[in-house]
């Protein structure tokens, strides 16, 4: 037993340290609500505007608990609609894909969202479930605006809604709409504070599980060497001065060949103005 | 023959710590003298020249140990005629740092049974005298091969790829010197190799006091049964040595490689290895430490219950890391 704890005594002592870390960091995290709301124009009551009827009226106040916690974190002004029906009557003249944007767009406009002020700091989670005609795609939609705007990048909008929203498929009664919002909301703060959805994607418990075996397996088999030892001599190890002697070196140019090929490219997209002349930001999801 | 101490009569042996003869009795520095030993009578006996006992030996022993009264019997006519050795080098690391050697190389290895490396089952090791054949070898070499290389760059909306073609030739030569194979059957051909390289500096004209205190082997086959290992050994360093000056090419094909060895020399040496033999659960694990370089080779046993004990523990505290991480990123 004494050899075992020698051998594994800087691995305990560095995980209650992370254990420590990880302590400290919930706590800091929990209590850090000295920002307070000054925006006073926003006719918004709540944070969830369930339109869908798609969560329980439980759900809703236990999400619209949750927002308002992040909220304090991220600084901004955080709504979450669900739809059940096709915009291609809005008006919008975009593509399909673009219509849950433009919705949210104005509807952040329309309520003078912000947390600092009007048009101000906001993030508008929109879920349409209906699936478009057109495309027979559901669409999902992070608008964002002030310092989101800045923060998130419409990768990361789209990174949210990949991890958040990858279990859902609309059309088994399992689905649990409020987990995946729940998630969506969750993953905000890592991006302000520096995080990333991406680590948490990679750290889902069953990646940890799989990924922790994998390390045993090669722990096990890196020490359970088969190996008798290392080769220390080189080929040149009994040659007299240490080197072969050239008689000759000849490296003489034959011919050449030359080839072309045409290279492509892809352009990218950057933020955009909504209908009420407001500067937004965001990125999409289908599914 | 045996080495006696002139001043108390006891054996005396080579330390490779104080370079000389000592007598482990009386503490005596180069008081040897030589007794002749009686001569072989069977092929796998022999009588001890200090106590009469009967000493097993094998066909190819040439020094040994009397189980009876410890002392070590050089076999005359196994280091003398056509046995005698042109060249050997003695011992430099002792019985204790060959202990020190082994225990650095292997203590920190997770899953060894409890008694592996105790003092006890290290006091067994011996030191050998292993029977190498060296030869001298000249090598011409010849080799020719098409090389390409490729330059790329983009221009306008295309990326251009130039792709230049070589003849590649070379010509050259090398003179091995003492390439060592080893002529004991009962070493593992490949542990030999890579219990190399021996430092040739310290090579000696064959002294037979060098052996006392260790066991030997003369040569179990001749130079000539041996050659194609020398001539393996050869092809194979100048294969590698033509291949090294072949450098800067993408790609290398239609390779055409010509390599001549020649004999020039042959020398009948004795190099020293320290071997430790570990049993444990009914097989033998054999461990070498070179006898001059302190260079060791072997395989540690593994005690399952302490793989599924430590690989359990490495499994639950990666996972405790991993969820502690993501406990911080949340």
């Amino acid at each position: 037993m004494k050899q075992f704890f020698n051998y594994f005594k800087i691995p305990f002592i560095l995980i209650a340290i992370m254990a420590i870390v990880c302590i400290g960091v919930r706590i800091s995290k929990s209590g850090s609500t000295e920002i307070t709301w000054t925006n006073e124009d926003t006719d918004l009551t709540g944070n969830v505007f369930d339109y869908a009827e798609n969560l329980t009226d439980a759900q809703e106040r236990e999400l619209d608990e949750l927002i308002s916690s992040i909220e304090d974190r991220v600084k901004c002004d955080i709504a979450v609609i669900t739809l059940d029906r096709s915009l291609s009557l809005e008006g919008y003249k975009s593509q399909p894909s673009q219509w849950v944007m433009e919705y949210a767009d104005d509807f952040a406009d329309e309520h003078k969202m912000g947390y600092d002020k009007a048009y101000g700091n906001s993030i508008v989670f929109i879920d349409n479930l209906h699936r478009e005609e057109r495309t027979g795609r559901v669409y999902s939609w992070i608008s964002t605006s002030g310092l989101a705007m800045q923060t998130l990048s419409q990768s990361d909008c789209e990174e949210i809604m990949d991890v958040a929203l990858a279990d859902l498929d609309d059309y088994s009664d399992e689905d649990d709409y409020y987990a995946a919002y729940s998630q969506v909301i969750r993953l905000l703060p890592s991006y302000f504070e520096g995080g990333s959805a991406k680590a948490l994607k990679v750290l889902k418990p069953l990646y940890i599980a799989i990924f922790s075996l994998a390390v045993a397996l090669i722990y096990v088999l890196f020490n359970w060497s088969s190996k008798v030892g290392d080769k220390t001599t080189k080929s040149t190890t009994y040659v007299e001065n240490g080197r072969p002697t050239i008689t000759h070196q000849g490296d003489v140019f034959l011919r050449k060949s030359v080839s072309k090929v045409k290279i492509e490219t892809s352009s990218g997209s950057g933020g955009h103005i909504s209908s009420g002349g407001h500067s937004h930001g965001g990125g999409g999801h289908s599914r | 023959m045996l080495f006696r101490c002139k001043n108390c009569g006891g054996n005396i042996v080579y330390s490779p710590e104080k370079k000389a003869m000592c007598c482990p009795h009386c503490e005596s520095i180069d008081s040897e003298e030589k007794m002749a030993t009686p001569q072989i009578t069977e092929e796998t006996k022999v009588t001890c020249a200090s106590c009469g006992a009967p000493i097993d030996i094998t066909e190819h022993t040439s020094a040994t140990k009397c189980p009876n009264c410890g002392n070590y019997v050089v076999l005359d006519e196994r280091v003398s005629g056509k046995f005698l050795p042109h060249l050997i080098i003695p011992f430099k690391i002792g019985k204790q740092d060959a202990k020190e050697l082994l225990k650095k190389e292997f203590s920190n290895r997770p899953f060894t049974p409890a008694g592996f490396l105790s003092n006890a089952s290290l006091d067994k090791m011996e030191g050998s005298y292993v029977p190498f054949f060296m030869y001298d070898y000249h090598s011409d070499m010849n080799y020719q091969a098409t090389g390409t290389k490729v330059r790329t760059w983009v221009s306008g909306s295309y990326r251009y790829t130039e792709t230049s073609y070589f003849d590649i030739t070379r010509q050259m030569y090398a003179d091995f010197e003492k390439v060592p194979v080893d002529a004991s059957i009962a070493m593992d051909d490949g542990l030999m190799d890579l219990i190399e390289p021996y430092n040739y500096k310290e090579l000696e004209q064959h002294q037979d006091k060098y052996m006392s205190g260790f066991l030997a082997e003369k040569y179990n086959m001749g130079e000539r049964e041996l050659t194609p290992r020398a001539v393996t050994k050869v092809m194979k360093d100048s294969k590698a040595m033509m291949e090294a000056t072949v450098t800067g090419y993408a790609t290398v094909t239609n390779v055409h490689e010509n390599i001549n060895p020649i004999k020039k020399a042959v020398d009948y040496a004795l190099l020293p290895v320290w071997e430790y033999i570990y049993s444990y659960q009914g097989k033998e694990y054999k461990y070498h430490v070179n006898g001059q370089t302190g260079k060791v080779l072997g395989v540690t046993p593994v005690a399952k219950g302490k793989v599924v004990a430590y690989g359990v523990t490495v499994f639950v505290l990666t996972m405790l890391a991993g969820f502690l991480i993501r406990g911080m990123l949340l």
